[in-house]
């Protein structure tokens, strides 16, 4: 299917990786084709309603979503988990607030405003448009322990495309690719990306937690579909390490990453170079290992207690 | 954080409004709609906080130090700049905040900086869009119809 691709700013800047792993993934994939919106304008970040007006991230929204009209699309993919809260909220308000929606065409001066298209995160297309079932998985990620953090905006507000509290279509992906999805409980905790700028220690402190929660699950990466939790749990890692007197040693990719990876694309098409917390050699360990003798003996042991999604 | 989220829902319905616009809990909010998610009185209490951060400002509350007077300055900035480029510069983000807050903490940013300029994280120059004008009508639109 054809869908209108709206990066996002962080896209072309700090996580520029998972705009280049997602569209590799989309270029593979028969059914998932991505037409970026041509000179696509802020998506409408939370500053914009609390600085100028609340109406403000419905015009900006408004304006990508007439140009995603033009091009004849029903439906936009975006893959920042901000951009995807904000321009999924706009649409939904745009659709059923007849107020609002005067206010945005008013602002909007000459574009039009018709039909409003939906606005999806490529995790729930992946998930439930593609199916887990036609993904093509060439190098299994046996070995890999992924703690899938969805963070705060994948999945909230409510009416998304997944649990609030405890989502399972990342767990549900990762398994699909080989790897062991580990059950923790911090899911859908925020990383405090909002305030990172202003409030240093408060979301310094919520970071660290996740990733204190992610070892203590036993994973050995973790997997993220929002840049700024990226960012922080990556760039920072260092930091949020002495803020809780260890090393986390945690290499964090984009659940994009770890598809291509499982898809045997092109390694240098993904962007792994870019993680500051390296996961060649995790991925060296695990995926790329050759099959031991070592590790037959494991498999014999007691049976795990049954997860969710187990038969 | 001065006043707990449902002291400031409180405080709302009993007309405080110089406390209420002058704390610093309508500017620690993360977004992050958990409490949201879960109010049993079904408020919206993310879109709540990011509202009076809007009146603070509409109604011309000055920014005490810290925690509000800082995230004052974050957002303001980063509009100003969406504004002027129809996009987020990240770079030139943070060089703003730093100078108006503290210019040392920039040498303390140093380390992290030259990781990201290494890692190609760090986009030099900005990449505006190229419908500035119009968005910048967006802008005009509205806020001569807020004030």
């Amino acid at each position: 299917m054809k869908y209108a691709y709206f990066p996002g700013c962080s896209q072309e800047s700090t996580a520029e990786e998972y705009n280049r792993s997602l569209l590799a993934v989309a270029q593979r994939l028969d059914s998932l084709e991505l037409v970026e919106i041509p000179d696509w304008n802020c998506c409408g970040a939370t500053p914009a309603a609390a600085i100028v007006s609340p109406t403000l991230p419905h015009s900006l929204a408004a304006r990508n979503l007439s140009i995603a009209r033009e091009m004849g699309m029903d439906e936009i993919v975006a893959p920042c988990a901000a951009c995807y809260k904000n321009m999924r909220k706009a649409s939904h308000d745009l659709q059923y607030n007849e107020e609002l929606r005067a206010q945005a065409r008013g602002a909007l001066g000459n574009r039009q405003l018709g039909r409003v298209p939906d606005v999806r995160h490529p995790l729930d297309v992946v998930v439930n448009d593609v199916g887990l079932d036609n993904l093509p998985v060439e190098k299994p990620l046996k070995g890999l322990k992924v703690a899938c953090y969805y963070g705060c905006l994948l999945t909230r507000p409510a009416g998304g495309f997944d649990d609030i509290e405890y989502p399972t279509s990342m767990d549900r992906l990762m398994e699909t690719l080989g790897a062991e999805a580990v059950d923790w409980p911090y899911k859908t905790k925020c990383c405090g990306g909002g305030i990172y700028m202003f409030h240093e220690q408060v979301s310094f402190s919520m970071s660290a937690d996740v990733l204190v929660y992610a070892k203590a699950a036993g994973a050995n990466a973790v997997a993220v579909g929002c840049p700024f939790c990226q960012l922080l749990l990556d760039l920072y890692q260092d930091k949020l390490g002495d803020l809780r007197h260890t090393s986390f040693d945690l290499p964090i990719l984009f659940f994009t990453q770890l598809m291509g990876i499982a898809m045997g694309l092109d390694r240098s098409t993904l962007g792994l170079e870019k993680l500051v917390v390296p996961p060649f050699k995790l991925l060296a360990e695990t995926v790329d290992a050759p099959e031991s003798a070592e590790r037959k003996p494991r498999k014999a042991r007691a049976p795990k207690p049954k997860k969710w999604g187990e038969a | 954080m001065d006043y707990t989220p449902r002291t400031i829902m409180r405080m709302i319905q009993a007309g405080m409004e110089d406390e209420v616009l002058t704390s610093e809990t309508v500017w620690t909010c993360a977004a992050c709609y958990s409490c949201a998610v879960r109010c049993p009185r079904d408020i919206d209490i993310t879109d709540v906080m990011v509202r009076l951060r809007n009146l603070a400002l509409i109604r011309g509350y000055p920014a005490r130090a810290g925690i509000a007077r800082r995230g004052r300055i974050y957002n303001v900035d980063f509009m100003k700049i969406v504004r002027r480029f129809g996009r987020i510069y990240e770079l030139e983000l943070v060089l703003r905040y730093h100078l108006k807050t503290n210019p040392l903490n920039l040498i303390g940013m140093a380390p992290v900086g030259l990781t990201m300029f290494l890692k190609r994280k760090l986009r030099l120059l900005p990449r505006p869009a190229k419908g500035r004008a119009e968005i910048r009508g967006i802008f005009y639109r509205l806020q001569e119809k807020d004030q």
